[in-house]
């Protein structure tokens, strides 16, 4: 791309689109932080724009942190979307295999199913859902969300099957001839190939999953069940707490997301990279 | 074993899990959703009565509201859809190692990223009447006669509404944009290149088509995504003032929960399947790939 | 060969599978074993008396019993039986009480737990919705707690819950902006307007703080308003049997037209529907707005925030037209406890109702909440009410709020009195208003049978 470099006005253009991204994006969460330590009145009195008085006002989030129980927030979701990732992995991946390489009488019907996955508005098939999950004896556990959530979806196999397409038919049927079952080639051929793309999927998901708060509203009323996003609407409430400490339970829920985003992020965007290189 | 019986092995074994987890979850609790929707259940009584198309007869005929609803969905729908040019553009340009590029990428995903009640919570801080940041931000380069009430002004609330879920849901179309790109190979570039191709044939000629299944992927998600748009004005204005910012999610799930119409919104529910099939069968049409042949 | 490695394959996934299904702890079936006394209802649990604690001592220590209370999302409520609970715990060492949040989505969490049989073993429910809950409810009617009750919720001739407070609705305001303003209590609806408009003539506080955003808000106008003005305790029964009760020279109309006043001339501040119930009390309690219309439970909730009541008075809504009517007050009760029918520890919950209006237990409780007693022989100490109610008497207005018929008309219209009036303040016409509502009424009134 030598044309690329040359390119001044395109350059500006880039960097123009840059800087604006960066504060629609960050200009309202560094709001929210600020108004974390702001004191009630503070955040009422002084300009939004402003810095609050001291970065170690820690009271709002001793009071989010306290009523909010966010640490078992925390291990909860942690625990929900460790599981869901792994099995959804597995689960997504194993269909897209499926789908791509082989030629069978109900793919169609089980491509619509997956379609379906994806229409369906989930809030108006609850009871029902309910009932099973009830039903079941999961209710009240976390099993409940992660049965939910571990299924795979349409947008995850689409993503599976274009990074499938790049990868060569002939080494599957070159570890065919050298006497490899199915089994073997998804697990040492296919899987390994995918895990760019799944470590992509695996982020939105883990985002997905972090941010619901419906499902475990619904299926996890015990109060030692909660994750961070029932935390957080716990501590809000109907009649709850006043905006300061709304800020510091918004910026307690962001930390851990933020965190995994900023360390996995090299390999998220380097996956997509290496994706399209083999390919 | 012949690779023949082995391959219906592995085709069932694979394919068990996900699907009975789809049969269980999903095919069953929406065969219940026909099932009730001929009936006048109320969503919790032991008994119902089957009243044939009533609930499908009210939901077309005689709820106002419930239209007014399905055209908030559709002005999420609209407005999404101007932005995606945009954000394909933006795409193209991330497309590259420049300096600075991989902090651009991070930034973008960002939204995507943080909680999604918090970001409700956080815009509801934003529009905030009463030393709110918009507000002050306006006030400070001397636009205050710009100040509205966000949230309850009915010619704007819902606009302000989609700026948040544009600002939510922006990025990762970016990103998939960019996932697409990436799997173009390089070479067709470089060929093309060679025999003197500029910049926008090349992206007219080998992007649009490399990038067509990620399109259809980004339309469809946007046609769900504005129909099921729900938790935004959930969360940020309960659907108010009235029903003025409600959402037909939100309005189904106040006639299924809050006044016990169950029946009357499961049929609202199988209306919005059959309008987001249509809805996505005519995009598909639309950039169906015509020069195959 | 192959064949193995798929079935290894298969294995592995199984073993994943199941740790997910299973591994994770339930804690939903923890006594599946007890379900045996759970029809038996008339034996232990009529024994409690007030120290019921004592009499049904424990026959089988043994068995450790779980009890849920599910209840609403009030802060001092919650933090107040999420301490006392232990108490019980150490009278019964084997039952232990899980205090769970009953998030209130439009009713729809315990909806979806009742149309599972799955609902707590004891749960807050408002009366208007002992018609939806009633089937799966337990009469309470043998217990001595539903006896010195003063207002238990009988649903066809049962006792289906009895309410922890009641309370009357109250105009909140600061004295100290009333004397500087030369305002006096106001009498009558106009007068109220009255007082408003010179609040805001003196362009120093927003007169009314109303947190419109949140709908709920509009409460003590558009839910009670109609019913008070119209004198009639049988309000909701004779609007479910009449097609179209929302025209002109309806009460309803006067109170929308109240609303549409405040709206339009800005007596609520800028903004109001922009706002929501935390920044409007923000407003009144930095003195920012000059009066609040709330319910007796908001006191508690100032004193929380401001620490005292130096600046605080109150008066009940004047929703009368003349000065010479007497002055009717709505005044309800509220928090009705119930207790599931499916409960596996029926019994015990019963105990544990008794003991939960046990006066050492129910005292600290309605003091603890500044709402008033509905227990016979125990009186709440409410100086501060007792001081605005000599100051603005009124007599309480008593409605029976379970009617069957008003609650399924008003599901079949799908009428929800606050998301009118916040129709009306964002500006729709009240003539459209009551069209489209007298419509859907009438369709509702005829359907329902």
């Amino acid at each position: 791309m030598n044309g690329w470099k040359r390119n001044l006005p395109g350059k500006a253009v880039y960097y123009f689109m840059f800087v604006l991204i960066v504060v629609i994006v960050f200009v309202p969460i560094a709001l929210v932080v600020f108004g974390a330590f702001k004191t009630r009145t503070e955040l009422f009195e002084t300009a939004p724009f402003s810095l609050p008085g001291s970065f170690l006002n820690m009271s709002n989030f001793k009071l989010a942190y306290e009523q909010g129980d966010m640490l078992r927030g925390l291990w909860n979701t942690t625990v929900i979307v460790t599981l869901t990732l792994m099995g959804n992995a597995i689960l997504g991946t194993m269909t897209a295999y499926i789908l791509n390489r082989f030629q069978f009488r109900m793919k169609k019907a089980v491509y619509a199913l997956f379609l379906m996955a994806m229409i369906i508005p989930a809030y108006t098939t609850e009871i029902a859902r309910f009932q099973i999950i009830h039903s079941i004896g999961m209710y009240d556990s976390l099993s409940a969300p992660i049965s939910i959530y571990i299924g795979t979806d349409i947008m995850q196999i689409y993503i599976y099957m274009q990074f499938l397409e790049k990868i060569s038919n002939q080494l599957d049927e070159s570890a065919m001839l050298d006497g490899a079952s199915y089994g073997r080639i998804f697990r040492s051929i296919i899987f390994p190939l995918l895990l760019p793309a799944t470590a992509t999927l695996a982020i939105l998901k883990s985002v997905t999953v972090m941010n619901d708060v419906y499902v475990p509203f619904l299926y996890m009323p015990s109060n030692e069940l909660v994750t961070l996003s029932t935390a957080l609407m716990k501590f809000v409430g109907a009649r709850g707490s006043d905006l300061s400490a709304l800020c510091a339970g918004i910026v307690l829920v962001l930390i851990p997301s933020t965190a995994v985003y900023v360390v996995f992020q090299r390999y998220i965007f380097k996956g997509l990279m290496d994706g399209a290189v083999k390919g | 074993m012949s690779y023949k019986i082995q391959q219906r092995w592995v085709i069932f074994s694979f394919l068990f899990v996900p699907v009975s987890l789809l049969l269980l979850f999903l095919v069953y609790p929406t065969l219940q959703l026909f099932h009730y929707s001929f009936t006048n259940w109320d969503g919790y009584s032991s008994s119902k009565s089957y009243i044939g198309l009533d609930n499908y007869k009210q939901v077309l005929f005689e709820m106002p509201d419930a239209w007014k609803s399905i055209g908030n969905n559709g002005l999420y729908f609209v407005i999404h859809t101007l932005f995606i040019p945009l954000e394909l553009m933006v795409a193209v340009l991330l497309n590259r190692s420049i300096r600075g590029s991989s902090l651009f990428r991070f930034t973008i995903l960002m939204p995507y990223v943080v909680n999604g009640v918090a970001v409700a919570y956080m815009f509801s801080y934003i529009y905030y009447p009463i030393n709110g940041p918009l507000n002050s931000l306006l006030t400070s380069v001397g636009l205050e006669s710009w100040i509205h009430g966000w949230l309850s002004d009915l010619k704007l609330v819902n606009f302000s509404l989609v700026a948040v879920s544009l600002w939510r849901y922006c990025g990762v179309h970016v990103i998939l944009f960019l996932a697409g790109l990436q799997s173009i190979p390089q070479d067709l570039y470089e060929a093309a290149a060679i025999d003197g191709a500029g910049f926008w044939r090349k992206q007219l000629y080998i992007t649009l088509p490399g990038i067509r299944r990620v399109v259809e992927i980004i339309l469809f998600m946007n046609v769900t995504g504005a129909l099921l748009q729900f938790d935004i004005p959930f969360v940020m204005t309960g659907g108010g003032p009235g029903v003025s910012s409600s959402t037909f999610g939100l309005f189904s799930l106040f006639t299924a929960f809050k006044f016990n119409n169950f029946g009357l919104a499961s049929a609202m529910a199988v209306v919005l399947l059959c309008l987001i099939i249509v809805f996505s069968s005519i995009q598909n049409w639309i950039i169906k790939d015509r020069s195959g042949n | 060969m192959r064949k193995k490695k798929i079935l290894q394959a298969l294995c592995i996934l199984g073993i994943f599978s199941a740790t997910i299904l299973s591994g994770c702890g339930s804690s939903a079936s923890n006594n599946t074993g007890n379900n045996a006394s759970t029809k038996d209802t008339n034996s232990t649990a009529a024994t409690g008396t007030n120290d019921s604690t004592n009499t049904t001592a424990p026959k089988d220590d043994a068995k450790p019993v779980k009890l849920k209370l599910g209840m609403w999302e009030a802060k001092t409520d919650i933090e107040f039986w999420t301490e006392k609970v232990k108490e019980y715990s150490k009278i019964k060492p084997n039952v232990s009480i899980e205090v769970e949040t009953i998030p209130d989505n439009s009713g729809q969490y315990l909806k979806v737990r009742l149309a599972a049989d799955d609902l707590p073993d004891l749960m807050y429910l408002k009366p208007a919705h002992f018609q939806i809950y009633k089937n799966s409810l337990l009469p309470l009617d043998e217990l001595k707690a539903a006896k010195s009750n003063k207002f238990p919720g009988v649903i066809d001739g049962q006792t289906l819950g009895l309410p922890l407070v009641s309370f009357s609705e109250y105009v909140y305001y600061h004295p100290s902006i009333f004397q500087e303003l030369n305002l006096t209590i106001p009498q009558t609806i106009d007068e109220f307007v009255n007082v408003l408009e010179k609040i805001k003539e003196s362009k120093k506080y927003i007169p009314l703080a109303l947190g419109g955003k949140d709908d709920w808000t509009f409460y003590p106008f558009s839910e009670f308003g109609p019913h008070v003005l119209s004198k009639d305790e049988q309000y909701q029964a004779n609007l479910a049997n009449q097609a179209e009760p929302f025209g002109p020279g309806s009460t309803f109309e006067t109170v929308a037209n109240l609303i549409k006043k405040i709206a339009d001339d800005k007596l609520a501040g800028p903004d109001a529907l922009g706002i929501g119930y935390d920044q409007a009390t923000q407003l009144f309690q930095s003195k920012q707005a000059a009066i609040i219309a709330l319910g007796q439970w908001y006191y508690a909730d100032h004193l929380a925030k401001v620490g005292n009541e130096d600046d605080l008075a109150a008066f009940p809504m004047p929703w009368r037209t003349s000065a010479s009517d007497p002055l009717p007050n709505m005044t309800l009760a509220d928090q009705y406890v119930s207790i599931s029918k499916n409960s596996e520890n029926a019994d015990e919950a019963k105990a544990f109702l008794e003991w939960m209006f046990s006066p050492e237990v129910y005292q600290p409780y309605i003091n603890t909440l500044k709402n008033t007693s509905t227990v016979e022989g125990v009186t709440s100490d409410l100086p501060f009410f007792n001081k605005s109610n000599q100051e603005a008497p009124f007599t309480p207005f008593i409605y029976d709020a379970t009617n069957e018929r008003f609650a399924k008309v008003k599901a079949a219209a799908q009428y929800d009195e606050k998301k009118t009036a916040a129709d009306i303040f964002s500006g729709k016409k009240i003539e459209d208003v009551e069209k489209a509502l007298n419509a859907s009424w009438k369709k509702a009134v005829e359907s329902v049978k």
